[in-house]
């Protein structure tokens, strides 16, 4: 656990030696790291938007562009599928999909952190922003570089679910459970103020306690790939494919119940601190 | 009655003027109006063998006689196939293929980029790192990576993929991976192109920048090896177009320069300078040459190579977004919204 601290300590810091700036009006946010779409991890961040200028996210060098769709036997050149990668001091790259890049990238090829890289296309091809850390070969959560979202608002924590024996069912205050282990989804996500209203984003970070023992910790941090498996990665890593098992919750880990009175407590985090928590003590047979 | 007889000789001399005096695509492409035809009609009209064809926001199909064409507006995007196309349109969360008689015969849930290889039906997922294939109107497998795909190629049996990332893996038929290599050897290691051969001996990869290098590999068993490699003198921070010729002797590789020409067999290659980048390669088998198709804005030039690197012949015309094909013994060049034909035999 302490080098895990010490890793994301030395991340932290080494990144902020730079300055890092949002690629796209913040307006605009559809979709944080990890949220869960159409079964697939959103690996940096969506916005949605028609267009808004792209700006790289600091100084770097172009290392891959594609300004239209080129796959298949006929060369169609279609306005969307465009991909840029730019390469930044740190082994990291950053990566910018969908939108309509600039022409002077066919030629340039040092970026200027003032330089205008393209805009954002049409509202329903959403453009991804990623950071790709070179050195952990693994997909980080833009949002621990960037300068932070003014975001006062707690996380919701609407259910907590505990699946045994295939049957989900929601928790509550003295609920009867069985004994041996069980899995818990969570219905939650995070709260940020944008252009005036209200929206729901996956939040940060997960902590599980059962009887004041922390069980699950998962934090928003990173995707990595160990051994042909994605790995959601922070204060431990979980298999994405239990991400992907019920969609509209996150999973909150296995937990291991024996026969008495048990207390589950589960702190949902967002990227600024704010938190949210929600007890159950259960009856346990 | 003397008005018949005067419009009569007025088509006569039309035609005689045509005949004697073939239209010039400047400078040099001659063809005579019976070789050409407008692309327009019914889809369901077109017999025989087609050809598929992209110009501008328009695609479709031409008969091989020309004597049936058949054109649509490109929305979002477009897939030809044998049996049908896919006219992408990105406000909806799917796609209907639509078959030769122009009804839809399927449609699939997703809202990736569908594209066809060597008549398979492949769709890449819009964060770009997942690929699946459409086999019986369904989706017959999805292989998800952790890193994005800059590069596709395909036979009918296997795929290859570039990425981001500096490897390439080759997919089987069912889209397991059978075989990832790294190149390396570069500053920086992405992988910008891939090919494989039709028969799946030969993969060649341009990866790296500084340097950027063309690598050929064979297969050994399931590997594949190196077998050759040169660096390119112009690095392309983007796709490089590439092709194998189908007799698989021979790839070209785009360069800012030219183009590379690549014998597969003696492991040499020699860069051949052209004024405009390099658009397609077709092998013309009746000959034993390839047609090349280069082409800048509003600039083509098409050569008849020899294997020895002979020019049999070098026309430079203009036109943009100009589509170049070739069926037995003739090129077909699509151009400001017409088909051409002409006989390779008459200009060698």
């Amino acid at each position: 656990m302490k080098r895990v601290f010490l890793y994301y300590f030395i991340l932290l810091t080494t990144f902020s030696t730079y300055s890092y700036q949002w690629p796209s009006s913040k307006d605009f946010l559809s979709k944080l790291f990890g949220a869960n779409e159409n079964l697939r991890i959103v690996d940096g961040i969506k916005f949605s938007s028609d267009n808004q200028s792209i700006y790289p996210l600091t100084d770097g060098e172009v290392i891959f562009y594609q300004d239209s769709f080129e796959f298949g036997d006929l060369d169609y050149k279609g306005e969307e599928g465009n991909l840029l990668v730019l390469k930044h001091i740190g082994e990291f790259n950053s990566i910018y999909r969908n939108f309509i890049l600039s022409d002077n990238l066919n030629t340039q090829i040092n970026i200027n952190k003032t330089d205008i890289i393209g805009i954002s296309g049409n509202s329903w091809d959403e453009f991804i922003f990623s950071v790709y850390d070179n050195k952990n070969d693994s997909y980080i959560n833009p949002q621990q570089i960037l300068p932070f979202l003014e975001d006062g608002t707690t996380p919701v924590i609407n259910n907590v679910y505990i699946m045994n024996n295939d049957v989900l069912e929601p928790l509550y205050m003295n609920k009867r459970v069985l004994g041996g282990e069980s899995i818990l989804y969570i219905d939650s996500w995070d709260v940020i103020y944008i252009k005036g209203k209200y929206s729901r984003f996956v939040p940060f970070s997960v902590n599980v306690f059962v009887d004041g023992f922390e069980r699950y910790n998962i934090s928003f941090s990173s995707l990595k790939e160990i051994e042909d498996d994605i790995y959601l990665s922070g204060f431990s890593d979980v298999p994405l494919k239990n991400f992907l098992s019920i969609p509209s919750y996150l999973f909150g880990g296995k937990v291991f119940l024996t026969n008495g009175r048990s207390l589950i407590e589960v702190v949902v985090k967002d990227i600024n601190g704010n938190e949210t928590s929600k007890s159950f003590s259960l009856l346990v047979e | 009655m003397s008005d018949r007889r005067n419009i009569i000789i007025s088509i006569i001399v039309f035609l005689l003027f045509f005949l004697l005096f073939p239209i010039n695509l400047k400078p040099g492409i001659s063809y005579i109006p019976g070789d050409s035809a407008i692309l327009e009609g019914d889809l369901k009209s077109i017999t025989g063998e087609k050809i598929p064809f992209i110009y501008k926001k328009t695609a479709g199909f031409f008969s091989k006689d020309l004597k049936s064409s058949w054109s649509i507006n490109v929305n979002d995007g477009i897939t030809l196939m044998d049996n049908g196309f896919i006219n992408l349109n990105r406000e909806n969360d799917s796609f209907d293929f639509i078959n030769m008689e122009g009804n839809i015969d399927f449609s699939i849930v997703n809202n990736g980029y569908p594209f066809s290889i060597s008549n398979r039906l492949f769709i890449v997922s819009r964060d770009r790192k997942s690929i699946s294939e459409i086999v019986d109107k369904q989706i017959k497998w999805v292989k998800e990576f952790n890193h994005i795909i800059t590069s596709i190629d395909g036979n009918g049996d296997k795929i290859v993929l570039g990425f981001v990332k500096g490897f390439y893996s080759v997919l089987d038929s069912d889209g397991e991976v059978t075989y990832s290599y790294e190149p390396g050897g570069s500053r920086v290691p992405v992988v910008y192109s891939v090919l494989i051969s039709s028969d799946s001996n030969y993969v060649g990869v341009v990866s790296g920048l500084d340097p950027q290098r063309f690598t050929l590999y064979e297969k050994k068993v399931v590997e594949y090896k190196p077998v050759y490699a040169f660096n390119i003198e112009d690095q392309i921070r983007r796709r490089h177009n590439m092709y194998i010729s189908s007799d698989n002797k021979n790839i070209f590789v785009e360069d800012n320069l030219g183009f590379y020409m690549i014998d597969i067999i003696n492991r040499s290659s020699k860069l051949i300078k052209t004024e405009s980048s390099l658009k397609s390669v077709e092998y013309i088998k009746n000959h034993d040459i390839y047609l090349i198709h280069t082409a800048a804005t509003n600039y083509n030039n098409i050569k008849l190579l020899t294997k020895d690197n002979h020019v049999l012949l070098n026309k430079s015309f203009n036109g943009e977004n100009v589509s170049v094909n070739s069926l037995d013994n003739s090129i077909y060049i699509v151009i400001d919204g017409r088909v051409l034909k002409l006989d390779i035999k008459e200009i060698l």
